[in-house]
């Protein structure tokens, strides 16, 4: 894995075991992470802290992903600079819909492994570096 | 000679009758008061006859003073049996009985004494009386008895019903001739043909009075008598039209031309003349005569035929059971002078159809009281004292007639009294028996027609109710199938989250990230991988297909390297080949591939569905993958050296969770759900299947697809019109 990032992450996950997988696995990979479990803190911290990547669940409490979204989009957020990954256990299409909708990434937790979401991150946060 | 014949036959005939309407049952008042009746009409006959054969006046006015006696008893005896007939007994007030005997008795006695006839005067043959001071007493007793039994009678036949009317007219008629007799002959003759030759026939006249009545009491019924009447009345009344018109006739021409006196050439001139007219008019008249007598005597009269002929038509053009009770019915009832009539039809024992002419009874037989009367034609006149008379006349029901077919009782038609009061003839008795059968063989069949009739409309409701029932089923069965597939839905994202940290930390071990593992952790926890893997992608199989009958299977095309996707899928399915020692190559197509609208993930399920069948269906040899442009279609093949498919299979290979045998013996886990869903991505992105095999060979299992995008007719979620079969080859 590279060593040699200086991007940060924010994971917005409410099962600790899921995000201390990705924590793992992207840390292990040179960059860092924050990881919120709910999401208006993890609403407040993209404000705040202005991370490279939002890893976002959908179904967490107080906000869900796509409601971080959304406020963030209302903020004038610029997903373009700042990519978000939807990674989510539910496949209806109105969210995979409302994702793209914001020019997301939505991926399915499950079918992908942790190094997998790894490299779609990388490729994203070059595709951005590019932009 | 010729009177005394005649009043001693008359006399005979009326003690022989008198006697036997006595000895029948002198019980009854009303054969007592005939008996006296006959007597004193018997011995005024006789007093009558020796009155006008007296040698001096003083014994003639004896005679006729008793003659008048009698006469007054003839009066009374005449009043009390019209007033009481047909009735047994004595219907007169006690009052007024004692009465009119009192003034009876007065002018009896009065008739004996010179109050009546003072003297007479005899001039040669002809005896004049001389009346007395109580002549008009006698002729207010004579009229007002008279009178007042005819009104009664009159009154009573008008009222009567049946048999009594029958006998009521009887007397009636006994009444009518007897007077129309005594008019002509005593008269009539004496005045129009100036003979009193037919005054001694006086006698033989009450006979027919005393025998009318006589005959009504004891033989009542016989219904050839009004036959019998009717013809001597039309015959005495021909004979009195042309005696008296002859007569009238000699005596007016003899009086216009030869001024009254005796023969002479010129009269016997006009009695041949009037002879032949006689023998002209005779015919004409006798015509004439026979149509009025007819109008009085058969007013009711109607053609069996004719009405037979109109009932037949009637049950040969009428299917209807309503309709058939209802028109026969009105006919017989019209043709025989019925004011009421009645059908009673059954139906397993049980009343089925009431079918009413004229006014509506004012209550209903009963089925065990029609039963009584189940013995073909019953008419109440003729039946002695029963049950079944009893019920006929509770209902006023004076004839009942059973329908009966060979094998069942099919109902009854019950008549009311004739209009005329009448009772029923022997023409009208026949006539309802043929009728009856016609009408039972009709009414079975209508009744027949009308079961089926009514069992089709049952049938109808009872589709139309199981419809209904389905239908509900139906709704219930959506409503099921659609909570089942929200069930799979929400179930399988349950699932998932345990599984992605199963196959994430697994992965992650798999990868080294916990650092070195030995060979054989190495090797299970690969096996427990894969295990993760494919239940992932049977969860993803299931929501699919979840979201294929819930109609949210939705297709999302963009431009794709289609040649890169394959071969990412070769090298992810390459060590499974590997593994099981079989080649996987890709044919890639001869120059430049463009790129192909479709939906990526989903195609690629379908792609990686077919390699990853022929690796696993496969035991020796392997994998091509081959890639082809064609007519503008992008073309993928899947070729095996693998198991192939049965020839019964290859038709159910593509339909929900259809399993060949032989893949289940090899792979006992598969869904069957893959082939499915990947004929779903095909066709709803306006592609066609590519499938072909022979068992024990290998298979061919591909698609083509538009490069640019769906086709028209295959729009998103767009129901399958081939479901269950799919063309082997395309």
């Amino acid at each position: 894995m590279s060593d040699t990032t200086d991007k940060t992450i924010l994971i917005a996950e409410d099962d600790p075991f899921i995000s201390r997988m990705y924590e793992i696995k992207l840390t292990a990979a040179g960059y860092k992470v924050m990881v919120k479990n709910n999401g208006r803190e993890a609403y407040e911290t993209a404000k705040a802290d202005r991370p490279d990547l939002l890893l976002l669940d959908i179904n967490m409490p107080e906000l869900s992903g796509l409601e971080v979204l959304a406020a963030l989009a209302s903020d004038g957020f610029d997903f373009a600079k700042t990519p978000a990954v939807v990674l989510t256990n539910s496949s209806q299409d109105a969210d995979r819909q409302k994702a793209l909708s914001f020019g997301a990434e939505y991926l399915v937790k499950a079918e992908l492994t942790p190094k997998q979401v790894l490299e779609i991150i990388s490729s994203k946060l070059q595709a951005a570096e590019q932009a | 000679m010729f009177e005394q014949g005649v009043l001693v036959a008359a006399v005979l005939g009326n003690i022989t009758i008198a006697s036997f309407a006595y000895l029948k049952n002198p019980q009854r008042a009303l054969n007592r008061l005939l008996a006296l009746a006959a007597v004193v009409i018997s011995a005024w006959s006789v007093v009558n006859y020796l009155s006008l054969h007296q040698p001096d006046p003083s014994a003639t006015l004896a005679y006729v003073r008793v003659v008048m006696f009698f006469a007054v008893l003839i009066n009374y005896c005449v009043f009390l049996l019209l007033k009481t007939f047909p009735s047994p007994n004595l219907t007169i007030t006690r009052k007024a009985f004692w009465g009119v005997t009192g003034f009876t008795a007065l002018v009896a006695g009065l008739a004996l004494s010179p109050f009546l006839f003072a003297s007479v005067t005899v001039k040669g043959a002809s005896i004049q009386p001389n009346p007395g001071p109580a002549i008009p007493l006698f002729l207010i007793h004579t009229a007002g008895l008279l009178g007042a039994g005819f009104v009664s009678m009159v009154r009573k036949f008008r009222r009567a019903r049946g048999q009594d009317k029958e006998q009521l007219r009887l007397v009636f008629y006994g009444v009518l001739v007897t007077l129309f007799l005594i008019i002509m002959s005593n008269f009539v003759a004496p005045l129009a043909l100036r003979t009193s030759a037919f005054v001694g026939m006086g006698p033989a006249y009450t006979f027919v009075f005393i025998g009318s009545i006589a005959y009504a009491i004891i033989r009542h019924g016989l219904l050839d008598i009004r036959a019998a009447v009717a013809k001597s009345v039309a015959y005495v009344l021909l004979m009195g039209v042309l005696g008296g018109l002859y007569g009238l006739a000699v005596f007016s021409i003899s009086a216009l031309f030869f001024g009254g006196t005796g023969m002479n050439a010129g009269l016997q001139a006009v009695d041949v003349a009037l002879a032949v007219l006689l023998a002209f008019t005779f015919q004409p008249l006798e015509r004439l005569v026979q149509r009025l007598t007819d109008r009085v005597f058969y007013r009711d009269h109607y053609d069996s035929q004719q009405v037979l002929n109109r009932l037949s038509t009637i049950l040969v053009l009428e299917m209807n059971i309503d309709r058939i009770l209802r028109d026969s019915l009105k006919l017989l009832c019209q043709s025989l002078h019925v004011g009421f009539g009645q059908f009673m039809v059954f139906k397993d024992g049980r009343i089925y159809k009431v079918e009413h002419f004229g006014p509506l009874p004012h209550r209903l037989m009963i089925v065990p009281n029609l039963l009584k009367l189940d013995r073909g034609i019953l008419v109440a006149d003729q039946l002695g004292e029963s049950e079944a008379r009893k019920i006929m006349a509770s209902h006023d029901i004076r004839l009942s007639a059973t329908l009966k077919t060979k094998d069942e009782l099919v109902g009854f038609l019950l008549l009311g009294d004739k209009l005329s009061g009448g009772i029923y003839s022997a023409q009208d008795i026949e006539l309802v028996q043929i009728a009856a059968k016609e009408l039972a063989v009709a009414i079975s069949n209508a009744r027949a027609y009308e079961e089926i009739r009514e069992f089709n409309a049952t049938l109808q409701d009872k589709v139309k109710h199981a419809t209904g029932r389905l239908r509900t089923a139906n709704r219930h069965l959506k409503e099921l199938d659609k909570a089942k597939d929200e069930f799979i839905s929400m179930a399988s994202h349950q699932l998932r989250t345990p599984l992605t940290t199963i196959k994430g930390y697994l992965s992650m071990m798999l990868e080294g990230d916990t650092g070195d593992i030995t060979e054989t952790q190495r090797e299970f926890i690969t096996h427990a991988y894969e295990g993760s893997e494919r239940m992932v992608a049977l969860i993803s199989d299931l929501l699919n297909v979840s979201r294929l009958s819930a109609g949210r299977f939705l297709i999302e095309q963009k431009p794709t390297d289609v040649v890169a996707m394959i071969a990412d899928e070769i090298r992810q399915l390459m060590p499974h080949a590997t593994a099981k020692g079989l080649y996987l190559k890709l044919d890639p197509p001869k120059g430049r591939m463009p790129l192909v609208d479709l939906d990526e993930n989903k195609t690629r399920q379908v792609i990686m569905n077919f390699i990853d069948n022929a690796i696993y269906y496969t035991q020796q040899g392997g994998v091509t993958v081959r890639l082809r442009l064609d007519n503008g279609n992008f073309r993928v093949e899947v070729t095996d050296t693998g198991i192939g498919v049965p020839e019964d299979a290859k038709s159910h290979l593509f339909t929900k969770f259809f399993r060949a045998g032989n893949a289940q013996n090899v792979r006992p886990d598969g869904t069957g759900l893959g082939l499915y869903l990947a004929r779903r991505v095909v066709y709803d992105q306006g592609g066609t299947i590519i499938f072909e095999s022979s068992e024990g060979r290998g298979s061919t299992f591909g698609f083509e697809l538009p490069i640019n995008g769906t086709p028209a007719h295959a729009a998103k979620s767009a129901p399958q019109p081939t479901e269950e079969k799919v063309p082997t080859h395309v």
